[in-house]
């Protein structure tokens, strides 16, 4: 069933076919949001509070347009809502940096392209020697901490921390290069 | 970039405490904060790619909380109704005592209320903190023809053939038959037994008829009417067409006002479909009374698989632990938010297995919502593997600072506000059993009192004990704060004051559950 259709069954509350749009569009919308804010579950909550509102809006939405874009809107809305509600007051340290590093990644990323830069992060990963794959699974998919990674590969912290480091980086520079980001 | 640098970016990114150091540096060269912004943008990526995997699962948190919204609004919708038609009852009877004598008002209110003359239909078999618009029915007691009205809590209504109406207050239901009642508003779920088949629901609206199943029939105020089919198989149609639709097990349909057809999904986490029987006489139970002053909370009660599992006392990266403080019986701990919690070696109890959490909680005025997850907790933290009791901390879930039961799947919320500085006793009730819908049913209490809930149940509940991930049971931590120190979960522990914590191997029913609050035992004391 393609969007339109979907979308014509949701306008009537229909919630299958609203779950169905929310399973197509939800990576995009979570990976936006992901990418520009510190806090991750808040992230997500805000993922989930765009399909809410979205649904709600649904009645008003014209079957004719694109539902990504439309979606993506109301997502940057909350977005800004949030940044105007939790930003706390450059006071240095911590929380400075991490409102440098989100508008650094704010201006980095249009709003167009974190669907390019997934995409890429796969290829790039697929580049990625055995070693590093290894790390990077024992990492972000098994989620084990600095010091169980240490434990587990015996090796020191600070080497630990370079190698994940490198990791990130060879990651940063392909994806720039398929990017263009650079 | 320098090594010294690259060493600076790479121990921010393990997180540790450089951000003072590496934010100097980037004053310094704007380059390296454009690389950090980079490096950070594809660790967050990373960390995405990672939990992305199962799409399904986001759209189903969604599609659930779309569905609670629902859910609350139908429960004021009726609750609404049923405030007005009590107005409009008072008024006439005013107006009634006025014109004749009040002897006779008296016995119309007898016969309106408790049905006609004639043969018992049916009986109370269970009311679980039941209110009936007066006069009070007991359990045991004999239904005959009529109307019945339950303001508050649960009741379940067995026939005289068989079939089981449990009902979910407020409601109004008018006995007919054996075979038939009429539903004017609010919410019941039907088990019809072989030889019921045939039993028939009407709503201002529509007519059901059972074959062979069980089924939940919701009347809204408007008079709006929904059918679940939970197992089994019914038929239904609008009052006014001639022709039924048959529904099978997970389908439903909708039917407006106007007599409009939708379809729906059925929806079984929205009723309660068992109330809770009796509880075990003499369960298996752990009990933390917090009554020590040294590192470890001593832990008695019975042992659970025989085995008593003290506590340990512990700040997290060498911040405060908790504080022994006055509690309800004798002493309380004291959590302050930022790095107190207790380690304990209990696994928990794990996969649908019943169990009970009970304890006395005071929860501060000045709530933060970064501050309420995790007044205890154990499991893995994936879906439907947790089992964690908090305040709300999340208001999309609910009201915040309500009695919440959090499984990594559908929280449960409770309506009892817990932020006033004063001392709740909270009970966390799962029935468990091996019929997976049935098992998931969870009740809330606070103050040995029922609270009302728009989710009932959850799909799945599998808190999870093997994992090489499971947490064994803390108090004032959040379990999806991981000892990971650049995790990026700010919700890490709980502020406000607990005692007299007990978990039991087995659902307890209402009146333990009192008696645990009155008297810090399961054995009521004895008066005198």
């Amino acid at each position: 069933m393609d969007d339109r259709e979907l979308i014509i069954k949701a306008q009537a509350g229909d919630l299958d076919a609203y779950s169905e749009l929310v399973k197509r569009y939800q990576s995009n919308v979570r990976a936006c949001l992901l990418v520009r804010l510190h806090q991750k579950h808040e992230a997500e909550d805000l993922a989930q509070e765009t399909f809410i509102i979205a649904f709600r809006k649904l009645k008003d939405f014209d079957v004719e347009q694109a539902f990504g874009p439309w979606v993506r809107t109301i997502a940057f809305n909350l977005l800004r809502n949030f940044w105007r509600k939790h930003r706390a007051i450059p006071m240095g340290g911590a929380a400075e940096l991490e409102i440098l590093i989100d508008e650094q990644v704010g201006l980095r990323y249009s709003d167009k392209n974190e669907s390019d830069t997934m995409a890429a992060l796969k290829q790039c990963i697929e580049k990625l020697d055995d070693s590093m794959k290894q790390l990077l699974a024992l990492r972000y998919h098994r989620e084990l901490s600095i010091a169980d990674l240490t434990r587990q590969l015996n090796v020191r912290h600070s080497t630990m921390t370079m190698r994940l480091h490198r990791m990130r980086d060879q990651l940063r520079i392909c994806v720039s290069e398929t990017v263009g980001l650079a | 970039m320098t090594r010294q640098r690259e060493q600076l970016v790479a121990a921010y990114m393990a997180g540790e405490d450089v951000s003072e150091q590496l934010l100097e540096a980037c004053r310094e060269c704007p380059e390296l904060l454009e690389r950090l912004g980079d490096l950070v943008a594809v660790d967050r990526l990373l960390a995405f790619k990672s939990y992305d995997e199962d799409e399904s699962l986001f759209s189903a948190e969604v599609r659930q909380r779309l569905e609670a919204r629902e859910d609350d609004a139908f429960v004021d919708d009726v609750r609404c109704r049923l405030e007005k038609a009590k107005r409009r009852k008072v008024i006439f009877f005013v107006r009634l005592a006025a014109a004749a004598s009040i002897a006779i008002a008296v016995m119309s209110t007898f016969i309106i209320r408790r049905g006609a003359p004639g043969p018992a239909l049916a009986r109370l078999t269970t009311a679980t903190e039941a209110v009936w618009e007066s006069p009070a029915i007991e359990p045991g007691a004999s239904l005959k023809r009529g109307m019945l009205a339950l303001q508050e809590g649960y009741s379940e209504i067995t026939m005289n053939n068989g079939v089981s109406l449990i009902l979910e207050a407020p409601v109004e239901l008018e006995l007919c038959s054996v075979d038939l009642v009429k539903l004017n508003l609010g919410t019941l779920v039907a088990k019809v037994p072989e030889p019921a088949v045939g039993f028939t629901v009407l709503t201002p609206n529509s007519e059901v008829i059972d074959l062979g199943t069980e089924f939940a029939v919701a009347v809204a105020g408007s008079g709006a009417s929904e059918v679940h089919v939970l197992s089994g198989e019914v038929k239904a149609r609008p009052r006014q067409q001639m022709s039924f639709t048959n529904l099978a097990k997970d389908e439903g349909i909708s039917i407006d006002a106007e007599q409009q057809i939708t379809t729906i999904k059925s929806n079984p986490g929205r009723f309660l479909r068992a109330l809770p029987g009796r509880s075990a006489e003499a369960p298996e139970y752990l009990h933390w009374s917090c009554d020590g002053d040294g590192t470890l909370v001593e832990c008695g009660g019975t042992g659970i698989n025989g085995k008593l599992y003290p506590g340990e006392l512990r700040g997290h990266e060498g911040g405060d632990s908790p504080a022994y403080a006055n509690g309800q019986f004798g002493k309380a701990l004291y959590f302050n938010g930022k790095s107190a919690y207790v380690q304990t070696a209990f696994s928990g109890i794990g996969g649908n297995s019943p169990r009970t959490v009970a304890f006395w909680a005071k929860v501060p005025e000045a709530f933060s919502a970064l501050e309420g997850y995790g007044m205890m907790g154990w499991g893995l933290m994936e879906y439907a593997s947790a089992w964690q009791v908090s305040p709300n901390p999340d208001a999309d879930a609910g009201p915040l600072g309500r009695l919440r039961i959090g499984t990594m799947s559908a929280p449960i919320v409770g309506t009892t506000d817990l932020r006033d500085n004063r001392w709740h006793h909270v009970a966390v009730v799962m029935y468990g059993g091996d019929e997976a819908d049935v098992s998931t049913h969870v009740l809330l209490y606070v103050d040995g009192q029922l609270e009302k809930t728009s989710r009932k149940s959850v799909a799945r509940i599998g808190t999870e004990l093997e994992h090489e991930r499971s947490v064994p049971l803390m108090l004032g931590r959040n379990i999806g704060f991981a000892s990971d120190p650049d995790s990026p979960n700010r919700r890490r522990f709980f502020k406000g004051w607990l005692d007299e914590i007990f978990i039991f191997d087995t659902a307890l029913e209402q009146e333990k559950i009192q008696c645990l609050m009155e008297s810090n035992t399961l054995t009521p004391t004895p008066q005198g």
